[in-house]
């Protein structure tokens, strides 16, 4: 494709997209020689390939689609509770637990999206809303099942074809694994007529359908495809912490989820990426802060609006008027305009 | 050009409580054919093409293309019987390129599914290969070979509105609705315009029906024409006797 190059200085591989990627899983791979020791890192690098499932699945829904879900960690929550009750209760295997898992958000993903196809944005954001204020409550008063406020505690260890992940280096491969097939899978799906028929919708709804697009089907399709990576999210967790509670699901962690995906930019797989990292490795970072720590995510969103409205890796159509580019060019163009600085000249070329 | 109607409307009534937008409103449109529409603001044509094609249902009547009934029928499914459509207040996708833009228009054409997307099957790859050819044969036929690459919110109203055109060509329908393809535009490029359209038609057996405010053009283009006012047709034949129609001068200059 003959597209622009931002770095024309740069021979064209170096920052084609594929290479950059590519860039990126080996040094992922390798990290762990470098960190493995540091029990603490690791743990950190598993939950970020946790939030990027949880990320690249909401961008599916959000980014993509234009369907603002503001109850995204209710699928989580789903996942994480039908594979710890699988496993405590039913004595299940990691991987039955994982498939059902993610089968198991994607069917709640499916039942959402139909009430979701004949409202608008704003109030498809309220459904998926009282969608994840329903599932706290049934958490919260389940108490046979999911033992409500207590949570689930005592989940075993993975233990796949008689090996036991009881090490992050076991841990940190079959995550990264599982995030690098789910990442594959959705990226193939998005860059085909899927995913131009959802960005379609997203643009304009009416134009959609006049090209013969199935609105109410790609709608559904998005759902399901959002969720099921967050089922799966939810059962690594599960895993991983041992433990599952309520708490871990609620209206914050979703709007945490909706700032990755605004942070990455709406509408591109690697940036919810970046957001999950963003956010994850952020949040360790500023852990000294104490009680400050709190405002510095909103400051940073309120920064992004300013900045670089459509997110790292958004298409400069969501910028609007602001963004940093924008304001830059503005300024650059009064100060050369100005009749004190312009030089008489007499033709032009 | 053949003279069975490949599209007919009976009746059709659009009513919006009590604004009755279009009344009783009949036609027939042969098969290659280049049918005008024209008439003042408000008299219902941009209700009646969006009534055919499926975004109102329509009040009372019935629409009949290729012998099948298509009223009322969801916009994307009459998009799969051979109908596409352009909008008078230009729609584009924002956040995409040109040539998605024109890929998109396709969309109907695609038989791939989910699965052969997902593992990447030659079937996938073939039918991408030959869409994205598709489209930039196109975008070259209306002059846009060079902006392919830039977002379809970067260009200017000219530069849109032949993406819009370039969308619906590339679909490769049956029948095409125009709506007010050479409104805003200067003249050259309308003329430019014009001339594609009949090329289209003569190409490709393309039916066009177009809605059109220009005299001049609407003369130039269409082989029938129609003339409405206030949801009514007060007047249907070829060009010259339209516009010299004393009904549809009244209804544009208003009464002596």
């Amino acid at each position: 494709m003959a597209t622009r190059s931002r770095f024309p200085a740069l021979p064209r591989w170096v920052t084609d997209r594929r290479f950059i990627g590519l860039l990126v899983l080996a040094v992922v791979i390798v990290l762990p020689a470098f960190i493995g020791h540091s029990g603490i890192l690791m743990r950190v690098l598993c939950l970020i390939f946790i939030n990027a499932l949880l990320a690249l699945g909401l961008m599916v829904i959000t980014g993509y689609t234009g369907m603002l879900n503001m109850g995204h960690a209710a699928f989580y929550g789903i996942g994480a509770y039908i594979a710890a009750v699988l496993a405590l209760r039913f004595h299940q295997p990691f991987l039955t637990c994982l498939v059902a898992s993610g089968a198991g958000a994607g069917l709640a993903g499916l039942i959402i999206a139909i009430p979701c196809l004949k409202v608008g944005s704003d109030f498809l954001s309220l459904i998926t809303i009282a969608f994840a204020e329903l599932f706290q409550t049934v958490v919260l008063n389940w108490m046979d099942v999911t033992r409500g406020p207590m949570g689930l505690p005592g989940i075993p260890n993975i233990v796949i074809a008689n090996v036991t992940f009881d090490n992050y280096y076991r841990l940190y491969y079959l995550f990264l694994a599982i995030a690098v097939v789910i990442y594959v899978g959705l990226s193939n799906i998005v860059n085909s007529r899927i995913g131009r028929s959802l960005k379609a919708i997203r643009d304009d709804e009416i134009c959609a359908r006049a090209q013969g697009i199935d609105v109410r089907y790609y709608k559904v399709l998005a759902f399901v495809l959002g969720t099921i990576p967050a089922g799966i999210a939810g059962a690594l967790i599960a895993f991983l912490v041992q433990f599952v509670g309520a708490a871990t699901f609620n209206l914050d962690a979703s709007l945490i989820l909706m700032n990755m995906v605004i942070l990455g930019g709406l509408g591109s797989l690697p940036g919810a990426l970046i957001g999950a990292a963003f956010f994850v490795g952020f949040t360790e970072l500023i852990r000294f802060l104490n009680i400050y720590r709190i405002g510095v995510g909103g400051v940073i969103m309120v920064l992004l609006m300013l900045f670089r409205p459509q997110g790292i890796m958004g298409s400069r159509a969501f910028a609007g008027v602001g963004g940093f580019e924008n304001v830059i060019r503005r300024w650059w163009q009064k100060r050369h305009s100005s009749p004190r600085t312009r030089p008489a000249k007499t033709a032009g070329p | 050009m053949t003279m069975d109607p490949i599209l007919e409307a009976k009746e059709v009534c659009q009513y919006f409580g009590g604004v009755h937008a279009v009344e009783g409103l009949s036609l027939q449109v042969h098969s290659g054919e280049i049918y005008g529409i024209i008439g003042p603001n408000g008299s219902g044509k941009s209700t009646f093409f969006n009534a055919l094609t499926g975004i109102y249902r329509p009040s009372s009547g019935r629409f009949i293309l290729d012998g099948k009934d298509i009223t009322g029928l969801e916009p994307h499914v009459i998009v799969r019987h051979g109908i596409t459509r352009t909008f008078q207040n230009l729609r584009t996708f924002a956040s995409m390129t040109v040539l998605e833009n024109v890929i998109i228009g396709q969309h109907v054409q695609q038989k791939v599914g989910l699965v052969d997307a997902l593992f990447r099957t030659p079937r996938f790859s073939a039918e991408e290969k030959a869409c994205r050819e598709r489209a930039l044969e196109t975008l070259n036929l209306v002059g846009l070979s060079a902006l392919v690459d830039h977002l379809a919110s970067e260009m200017s109203y000219g530069q849109q509105k032949r993406l819009e055109m370039a969308r619906v060509l590339a679909g490769g329908a049956r029948v095409l609705l125009l709506d007010e393809p050479t409104a805003g535009i200067p003249f050259a490029d309308a003329t430019e315009l014009m001339k594609l359209i009949r090329r289209i038609r003569d190409e490709r057996g393309t039916t066009i029906i177009v809605i059109e405010h220009s005299m001049q053009v609407m003369t130039a283009l269409a082989d029938r024409m129609m003339a409405m006012d206030r949801g009514r047709k007060i007047a249907e034949g070829i060009p010259k006797d339209v516009l010299q129609d004393p009904a549809v001068i009244v209804a544009y200059l208003g009464e002596e």
